[in-house]
């Protein structure tokens, strides 16, 4: 398995990015004193090359002029042994390793050391460094006349061995600086580093205790010291905002305590009101029918036993009060009804409109006895409601539609529902009486009538029923009609 | 022939106990019918406390309630017969105008025997005291140890 170490690529290791901050602050100190050092180093060298090459030269230069000297004797002579032993004198230079005396034609004259083979070239100049030797060249010059030419070859072991005691001096002087550099940058490195590790120490703390009231001292005047001042101010600012914050959130929760309060107290009137509403309908139920029941029982009552001794007139007014007083018990039935349509909780349900028209269709069987009815009923959508209170709006609805074409031969009834993004548009359209468009305001409101009780019966508080249950669905409901042409009532509901 | 037993009605309206009255005189058992005005009356009756010290023992084979009646209302009147074990047998029916769900639901809590709600047509009013007078007082057989 491989470690992450060895997983990462190896540039990304060896780069500065993610060392940290010491070892960069070292490794910068000591890469700087390594290129100074270098450089430091080779020039050294090179000086140290040139001193003792010019040493060489000047020494060689220095013995080739002696050599020259003693060898204008044998030269004019033309004597071969003495010039072969004044060049063994050569043994005595430092450097010379083999020379060569040439006579006035050029042709060697001797040699030195005696075994020589390879003959050294004849420099051009009067000395040359070449191949790892020097070539000196001195003319021997007698009254201005040149007798001829000497060369020598000279070994550079002092300068090689000049070089190697240098480099080795320089190599262990290095050393010891590095080791000594390393110590002081270690030791130094600390004045940059410390207050940059500690506020990273300061702010990792500030962040993990989540304390902004936390402020740190600046130790030094520099960038460092600048930024630690910049880095209070921030937490300052942070502390100002949170503690606005802080102060907008308790305003806030103030208000919504506040508001419940409020809320509760409306809840409570509301409860209130409902309470005395219901208890206004409780008494109206109990109380208002008592009287009315013993009115009507008093007049039955009459006329089972005392209709022998009253004329016609006298049994007609019994028959009106008796009328009158049913009638206000519908009145007071159905005005119950409607408030408890208001009040009663809403169970919505996903319902089904086709079985809430065949439900109320049914229901309505009596009323429709000895009619001729045609009933156009499209295939209605589900929706989401109260199945009893959406059936008590078909109900009134199409009750209204079979009560309204009493007077047609054959009554066409059309229910219909149309669709839009938003709503379902269901219809209930009829051929009946109709109603005159000025009104259509009237229509759905509470006990509200546009025809005579004589040509259609009825409390006027089926539509006022439709619209409370619409609303309460969030839906709408209006109608159109025309005088004796018929009706169009609509209601929607959000889908 | 076996004594025949009385019908209780407690009900606080003049009016609607002669109606009342009426309607049983059509099943001829207006003879046996005893009246309370309300529901303190009606629990004397039924203890032979008070002014009923001196009737005739035995309890009715039917007491017919209404729930709004001062002092003591009807449901109270049902609560504490039903909680008297002497009583607790008697069949009660609950003759009133309210159609209420709450008084529905607190009758039959209380363990009513039925329930019926004074139609506002005489004739219908008729009808319905007839059938329970007719139903409670003759039909229905009453539990033995009444």
């Amino acid at each position: 398995m491989m470690t992450n170490a060895m997983k990462e690529p190896l540039t990304r290791r060896l780069s500065l990015r993610g060392m940290s901050i010491r070892s960069k602050i070292i490794l910068i100190i000591l890469w700087v004193l390594a290129v100074a050092m270098f450089s430091g180093f080779f020039f050294v060298l090179k000086w140290n090359d040139r001193k003792v090459r010019n040493e060489i030269r000047s020494s060689m230069l220095l013995d080739a002029k002696m050599l020259v000297d003693y060898c204008i004797v044998p030269l004019v002579f033309g004597d071969t042994t003495q010039a072969q032993e004044v060049m063994g004198r050569m043994r005595f230079m430092q450097h010379a390793e083999a020379g060569v005396l040439y006579d006035r034609g050029g042709s060697s004259f001797a040699y030195y050391p005696d075994t020589l083979t390879a003959r050294p070239m004849l420099a051009r100049d009067t000395s040359l460094f070449t191949n790892g030797y020097l070539l000196v060249r001195e003319s021997v010059v007698f009254k201005g006349d040149t007798l001829g030419t000497l060369c020598v070859r000279a070994r550079l072991n002092a300068l090689y061995e000049s070089r190697r005691m240098l480099t080795g001096t320089l190599l262990t002087l290095m050393l010891a600086l590095f080791g000594l550099s390393f110590l002081l940058a270690y030791r130094l490195q600390r004045i940059v580093s410390r207050p940059i590790l500690k506020l990273a120490e300061w702010t990792s703390a500030v962040s993990s205790n989540h304390d902004l009231s936390a402020r740190i001292t600046p130790e030094s005047r520099d960038e460092v010291g600048a930024l630690y001042e910049q880095f209070n101010l921030l937490l300052e600012r942070l502390q100002a905002r949170e503690l606005e914050r802080n102060q907008a959130e308790e305003e806030i929760r103030s208000l919504n305590a506040q508001l419940e309060i409020k809320v509760r107290q409306r809840t409570e009137m509301l409860e209130a009101a409902n309470k005395e509403l219901e208890s206004f309908s409780y008494s109206v139920s109990h109380d208002l029918r008592a009287p009315l029941r013993h009115v009507g029982g008093y007049v039955e009552l009459l006329s089972r036993k005392c209709s022998a001794q009253m004329d016609e007139q006298a049994r007609h007014y019994l028959q009106s009060i008796a009328e009158a007083s049913e009638h206000m018990g519908t009145l007071i039935d159905s005005l119950l009804r409607f408030s408890r349509t208001g009040r009663v909780e809403l169970k919505p349900g996903l319902t089904d409109m086709n079985k809430l028209v065949q439900d109320a269709l049914s229901m309505l069987q009596p009323e429709m006895q000895g009619r001729q009815i045609e009933w156009k009923i499209a295939t209605l959508p589900r929706v989401t409601g109260d199945y009893e209170l959406l059936r008590q709006v078909w109900l009134n609805l199409l009750s209204n539609a079979i009560k309204y074409t009493r007077k047609r031969e054959l009554a066409i009834v059309e229910v219909q529902c149309q669709e839009n993004p938003s709503e379902y548009v269901f219809s209930v359209r009829d051929n009946g009486a109709g109603f005159d468009m000025k009104y259509a305001q009237k229509l759905f409101g509470v006990f509200q009538r546009l025809h005579a009780p004589e040509d259609f019966e009825g409390t006027g508080i089926g539509l006022a029923n439709v619209r409370q249950i619409i609303h309460r669905h969030q839906g709408r409901t209006w109608a159109e009609a025309e005088l004796d042409k018929g009706a169009v009532f609509y209601f929607t509901l959000p889908k | 022939m076996m004594e025949l037993k009385k019908i209780l009605l407690a009900e606080d309206n003049p009016k609607d106990v002669e109606l009342t009255l009426e309607a049983l005189k059509e099943s001829n058992l207006a003879n046996r019918v005893a009246v309370v005005r309300d529901g303190v009356e009606a629990m004397e009756y039924l203890r032979c406390q008070g002014a009923y010290a001196d009737r005739e023992p035995g309890l009715p084979s039917v007491l017919f309630l209404d729930i709004k009646m001062p002092r003591m209302d009807g449901l109270e009147v049902l609560r504490e017969v039903r909680n008297d074990p002497d009583l607790k047998l008697l069949p009660v029916v609950i003759l009133t105008s309210s159609r209420e769900d709450k008084d529905l639901l607190n009758s039959y809590y209380l363990g009513v025997n039925a329930y019926v709600v004074k139609p506002v047509t005489f004739g219908g009013f008729i009808d319905a005291v007839k059938q329970l007078g007719v139903f409670w007082a003759i039909v229905n057989e009453i539990p033995p140890e009444l």
